[in-house]
């Protein structure tokens, strides 16, 4: 095929890619930003991140995702309160799949394909998903908290049992 | 602390350029990947879990729980079935060569399923490239949902067929990516016109000089009474019709047919040596080899010659010297479409010696030849002087494929140079044609310097 026309393959993702990446991840920095360390990690994942999926390098939107949910955990170290951890791992998560989706999309269409839509159902899905397990997550923290043994007792076994399954797939 | 590496599809060790490629999959058959892309989270919510029971923050312990029911979507979707229309709109389904076609696609889905994230790559034709836009597309589509994309293609002669397009369907989470291929038959059939005209082709001399078999439309000395006119002043005696002029009392004089036509073969070389040119991409020798044995049909038909078209090819392929309406069809289908005339170079070896042989059996004994060669090789010249040693009155026609970029491409060059001169050398003229210029013009250059 001809290199001088539109189908010169080029794998890098779409800019809205990187649009989906930047926002959640600059909330997840705007959640995780408990003690300097944290801030500092998370920061250097939001610097990092959009550039791997701008350049469409994989590794440096994985450095990018490490340095970001790093600088989750160290806030989680710090002591932040859960709702804002959850806030802040369910932003890194979809700033990371907005990102990965994105790099797929491009190796696989490139950039002179139409993919917006995609896109965007993509992370909507994640977006919606990521309320209803931190929701739920949330609910079982307070009932355990509360002090019913035995509730809590049944949702570990079943999140115990929901692990296994998921190791096991 | 580093996020577990995730391959982004199975088999491990794919590479980054194997995942633009497609994937050969019959249409109906479906294949399943894990992607394994949620495997980061996973990691993140086991160290999460870790850095938790040690420091006793129920922050952490909460968002490890979170990764994980987050891990456990990626694993619980599971992919839709391949349930897709494919309708094509070929803005011109018989185009000129070089031309543009818009291909509008139109995809349905048919399942009762959404589909979340939907790749299609379109079978474009191998022969044709992509000129704007891209044949591949993504969106998600509710079901009996409908997207459109278009691009456009730039044609080559030929027959073209759209292969089956590709289908990549990902689960919301995009953890298991199914490949299907959706056929959708269509085609582009790309048959250059003739051209109207072309500046008269220079054959052999002496055989002008020979009669012909073409008995011209027009009066003159020949052979076969044409008509009768009136005496006019210069006329020999010799044609004076006597036993009229006695009846009428009027000189008449008696007119025959021309006929000093003659037979032309137009051979086109069109074994893989010829498939050559200045780049992989570029259009080949043989090509230009096609395009200028179209304009000598036409030039020659044009002036009465009766003129047939075989090749130097595997494929066998012969069209009887003629001329005519219905002749002209068949050498326009004939250049355009036939297997010998392929795009693409045949993978059979052709012997030139019997294809040779071959030609001055069936050839009328007194026919030109015109053989269109990039000259390639030593074979297809010591042909040439064959053909024009049995009598075959032979006129080479060579595009030129060669560059001058590299040692190896220089030297193929002079190669060529001392081929074309070796042939003028032993009395066969050969129009050289570098592709920079009309061939019309090179043709009526080429005549000028040899009148």
């Amino acid at each position: 095929m001809s290199a001088t026309d539109a189908n010169a393959f080029d794998p890098r993702p779409t800019r809205t890619s990187v649009v989906l990446t930047v926002v959640p991840a600059l909330v997840a920095v705007l959640a995780s930003a408990a003690t300097l360390p944290s801030a500092g990690a998370a920061v250097l994942g939001l610097v990092v991140l959009p550039i791997g999926v701008l350049r469409g390098s994989r590794l440096l939107h994985r450095l990018g995702a490490a340095a970001l949910f790093s600088g989750v955990l160290l806030a989680g170290a710090a002591g932040t309160p859960p709702v804002t951890m959850l806030v802040a791992a369910g932003a890194a998560v979809v700033a990371w799949d907005a990102g990965e989706h994105g790099l797929g999309l491009g190796r696989q269409l490139g950039t002179a394909a139409t993919m917006g839509r995609s896109q965007v159902v993509h992370t909507g899905a994640t977006v919606v998903v990521g309320m209803v397990v931190a929701g739920v997550g949330y609910g079982v923290y307070t009932i355990a908290r509360t002090g019913q043994p035995t509730t809590a007792v049944v949702l570990l076994v079943f999140a115990a049992l929901l692990f296994t399954f998921l190791l096991d797939r | 602390m580093a996020v577990e590496s995730a391959p982004e599809t199975e088999p491990v060790g794919t590479t980054a350029a194997d995942e633009s490629t497609t994937f050969a999959v019959e249409p109906g058959t479906v294949a399943d990947r894990r992607t394994r892309r949620w495997y980061g989270v996973t990691v993140f919510a086991l160290l999460a879990l870790g850095l938790g029971v040690l420091t006793r923050q129920p922050g952490l312990l909460l968002t490890s729980a979170f990764g994980i029911a987050f891990a456990g979507y990626g694993q619980l979707t599971s992919p839709p079935p391949v349930d897709l229309d494919i309708e094509r709109t070929i803005s011109d389904r018989s185009p000129e060569s070089d031309a543009v076609v818009e291909v509008t696609v139109t995809v349905r889905n048919t399942s009762d399923r959404f589909l979340p994230d939907l790749r299609l790559l379109d079978g474009v034709p191998p022969k044709l490239t992509v000129e704007d836009g891209s044949p591949r597309h993504a969106t998600a589509l509710r079901s009996d949902g409908e997207t459109t994309f278009t691009y456009s293609l730039r044609t080559r002669r030929g027959h073209h067929a759209f292969e089956p397009a590709t289908v990549l369907l990902r689960d919301a989470s995009g953890a298991t990516e199914r490949v299907g291929s959706v056929a959708s038959p269509s085609s582009i059939d790309c048959e250059p016109s003739l051209p109207v005209t072309s500046v008269p082709f220079p054959l052999r001399a002496q055989t002008t000089r020979h009669t012909g078999r073409f008995p011209a439309d027009a009066g003159g000395p020949g052979v076969e009474f044409y008509a009768t006119r009136e005496y006019q002043t210069g006329d020999p005696l010799s044609r004076v019709d006597w036993k009229r002029t006695a009846r009428t009392g009027d000189l008449t004089t008696v007119q025959y047919r021309v006929e000093q036509s003659v037979s032309v073969l137009l051979v086109v070389d069109a074994r893989t040596e010829a498939y050559t040119g200045p780049d992989p991409d570029a259009p080949t020798a043989v090509e230009a080899a096609i395009d200028a044995a179209r304009h000598v049909y036409v030039s020659l038909t044009g002036e009465g010659h009766s003129v047939g078209i075989t090749a130097l090819s595997p494929e066998a392929c012969w069209l009887e010297p003629g001329y005519g309406d219905d002749h002209r069809v068949q050498a326009r289908e004939l250049l355009a479409t036939h297997p010998a005339f392929s795009p693409s170079a045949p993978e059979a070896d052709t012997n030139i010696y019997s294809a040779v042989q071959r030609l001055t059996q069936r050839a009328p004994s007194d026919a030109q030849i015109v053989l269109f060669s990039p000259l390639a090789d030593d074979l297809v010249a010591s042909s040439a002087i064959r053909l024009d040693a049995h009598g075959h009155k032979t006129t080479v026609v060579s595009p030129d494929p060669t560059t001058h970029d590299t040692p190896g491409h220089r030297l193929a060059s002079v190669r060529r140079a001392n081929r074309l001169a070796d042939l003028r050398k032993r009395g066969l003229p050969v129009i050289d044609w570098n592709g920079r210029h009309d061939f019309d013009r090179v043709v009526a250059g080429a005549q000028g310097g040899r009148k």
